[in-house]
């Protein structure tokens, strides 16, 4: 048995494999070079060609976003046709100009901002692929339990492969801030990156072992070996299946009622994750992410496609989303928030939404949209007064009208929520609860403003603790003003995620949790463990 | 021109992500903005420019506003660097 280590950790859990090996293929340096003309053409079309691939993608991934900005640079652009002026094939350009471009990165003192020069190559690469007739995809071959050999992997690559068929990934480049650690946590995916050699010690195609937490990758296995790595392996996959059968699992609290948990996402990718996590739904959908991500307002359209796709990728379970919660801590690059001493008291989420009608109506059309397509609600965050959410709701209805005088299919019916994530919020809760169909409770804003505490401040950051006696009388005041006028209420706040808080959450009436993706099946099965041990009792 | 320092608080420095936001705004403004670390001074409409400045935590940045809504511009650059926390 032979074995790489690599000094990185990337992820967790060990995989056995069948290595697929990955060879790019190297465009042919045979080209014919026109003439200057002609390789200033080829090259503008095939930047052109990269750009709307990319844009395609940041719908996917917001990296990709921040490639389109990479390919649209004057200083690329300008650098290739100068080399191209200069009489060099358009292929070669482009490269040379990468590599001029990366130079300026080696002086970096940050490892992880030094290693952003992956995107930079990633962009150039592409635009090279698409000069010698389109990007190739190197994954094709890709089987069910593969383990992933690269010399690395770039955001691009990660847009092509199939995660479902694999088993392991392993990488020659790389550190723990690569693109390809960060899918690989979220998904559960062991892997190993900075194995130095791999490519060329592994053989395509023989098995081999990722041990992700040791960042060992094993090969040339003896029987014994393989034996051993398989049982670890399968150790490691019974408890990520025990996670997928958390599908399920359908906890019930003493008089039967089943408990949901639903999870938050922020982008149709997420939902597809959470969905096949096990989720019950998606309990808050966070909007800003189409409004961050991009140079200028979504429009309708734009807006209507993501949401629409997040109903279908929920298959027929409810989908909440959150109107625009922008302001606080989140910035949308194209709107002035003006000077603010005191940003999360100011103009924020529906405060800006009420300000901008136009804008806000254009998001709501979206939704109301979606809502023809599957089980999809509203629901406004920052809530302080019983005004904004009559006020939001006579734009909903005047949305509705347009939309049925334009003859355009909507739901009619869609369901409104109000965050409850101010004391103000708790405090009139019985009068909200009267007014809309069901509650979601922000525990992290909720904890900060009932304690008064800033958890980015070190030294206040004790108080500000959502298990405190304030925050949880504010929590239960806000279920019982929910069950008295009959209407759902949910958490969607970190608090909801946390295993610990469950039993204290369950005990104040709460029936619905929304959590991260990664915690559904802990919560799950600790909702389960304690509606059993209730039932004991 | 107008100018202004800010310290960038992002604990993982300035990354692509918000590069390209940033970058992204900028574009979009009627003035030029100029980023200052040290003895480097770029372009910030350029997302390479901006990137090879290797901003991290803690990196004190001066931003310069010309043309246009010179205080507005500079402003908004300036809000989004300070906010800046992923």
């Amino acid at each position: 048995m032979k074995r790489i280590v690599s000094p990185v950790r990337a992820s967790e859990g060990v995989a056995v494999g069948r290595a697929y090996v990955v060879r790019r293929s190297v465009a042919a340096s045979t080209a014919v070079c026109g003439d200057v003309k002609s390789e200033r053409d080829r090259f503008e079309r095939a930047l052109e060609t990269s750009i709307s691939q990319l844009s395609e993608l940041a719908a996917g991934d917001g990296i990709f976003a921040a490639h389109v900005e990479i390919a649209r640079d004057d200083m690329l652009r300008d650098g290739v046709l100068s080399h191209i002026s200069d009489g060099m094939p358009a292929a070669e350009a482009v490269k040379c100009t990468g590599e001029e471009i990366a130079a300026m990165f080696a002086d970096i003192d940050d490892e992880y901002l030094r290693a952003r020069v992956d995107d930079v190559r990633d962009v150039v690469s592409r635009i090279g692929a698409n000069l010698s007739g389109g990007v190739v995809n190197p994954f094709e071959g890709v089987r069910d339990g593969d383990v992933i050999v690269a010399d690395t992997l770039a955001p691009s690559d990660m847009a092509m492969i199939d995660f479902s068929l694999v088993r392991g990934f392993v990488t020659e480049a790389g550190s723990a801030t690569s693109h390809v650690c960060i899918i690989a946590r979220n998904r559960g995916i062991p892997a190993v990156v900075g194995a130095c050699g791999c490519t060329s010690a592994v053989a395509d195609g023989e098995t081999v072992a990722v041990d992700a937490a040791n960042g060992e990758v094993l090969f040339a296995l003896g029987e014994d070996d393989e034996r051993v790595y398989r049982s670890k392996a399968d150790a490691w996959y019974g408890e990520r299946a025990s996670d997928s059968a958390v599908k399920d699992l359908h906890p019930r609290d003493a008089s039967g009622r089943e408990i949901a948990v639903y999870a938050n996402a922020g982008s149709v990718e997420e939902v597809r994750a959470a969905v096949a996590a096990g989720a019950d739904g998606i309990g808050l959908f966070r909007s800003e992410f189409l409004y961050m991500s991009e140079a200028e307002e979504p429009s309708e359209e734009r807006q209507y496609e993501v949401y629409a796709a997040a109903a279908c990728a929920c298959g027929g379970r409810p989908l909440t989303i959150r109107t625009l919660d922008a302001g606080g801590d989140k910035m949308i690059p194209y709107m002035d928030f003006g000077h603010e001493d005191n940003p999360f008291m100011g103009w924020r989420a529906i405060r800006v939404s009420l300000s901008c009608r136009e804008m806000f109506k254009r998001q709501l059309r979206a939704i109301l949209r979606a809502g023809a397509v599957g089980d999809v609600r509203v629901m406004f965050p920052m809530v302080t007064d019983m005004s904004e959410l009559r006020e939001t709701k006579s734009i909903l209805e005047e949305c509705k009208s347009e939309l049925s005088s334009e003859g355009i299919a909507y739901d009619s019916d869609i369901r409104v929520g109000v965050m409850i994530e101010t004391p103000a919020a708790v405090l009139i809760a019985r009068d909200l609860a009267a007014e809309c169909d069901f509650f979601s409770i922000g525990t992290n804003d909720l904890t900060q403003y009932v304690m008064a505490a800033d958890r980015a401040n070190a030294r206040v950051s004790a108080l500000c603790n959502p298990m405190t006696d304030a925050v949880r009388r504010a929590i239960r005041m806000t279920i019982e003003a929910a069950d008295a006028a009959g209407i759902e209420c949910g958490m969607c706040g970190e608090m909801a995620s946390d295993a610990a808080a469950a039993g204290v959450l369950l005990e104040a009436g709460l029936r619905e949790f929304s959590v991260n993706i990664s915690s559904i099946g802990r919560i799950k099965r600790s909702l389960c463990a304690l509606c059993r041990d209730s039932d004991r009792e | 021109m107008l100018s202004e320092k800010v310290i960038l608080t992002a604990p993982n420095g300035l990354h692509a992500r918000p590069a390209g936001e940033m970058v992204a705004m900028i574009k979009t403004m009627d003035g030029k903005i100029r980023l200052t670390v040290g003895a480097k001074s770029v372009n910030g409409a350029s997302m390479l420019s901006v990137l090879s400045l290797g901003m991290k935590s803690g990196t004190e940045v001066e931003v310069a506003a010309e043309g246009g809504d010179e205080a507005g511009n500079l402003r908004r650059v300036v809000e989004f660097i300070r906010n800046i926390s992923e």
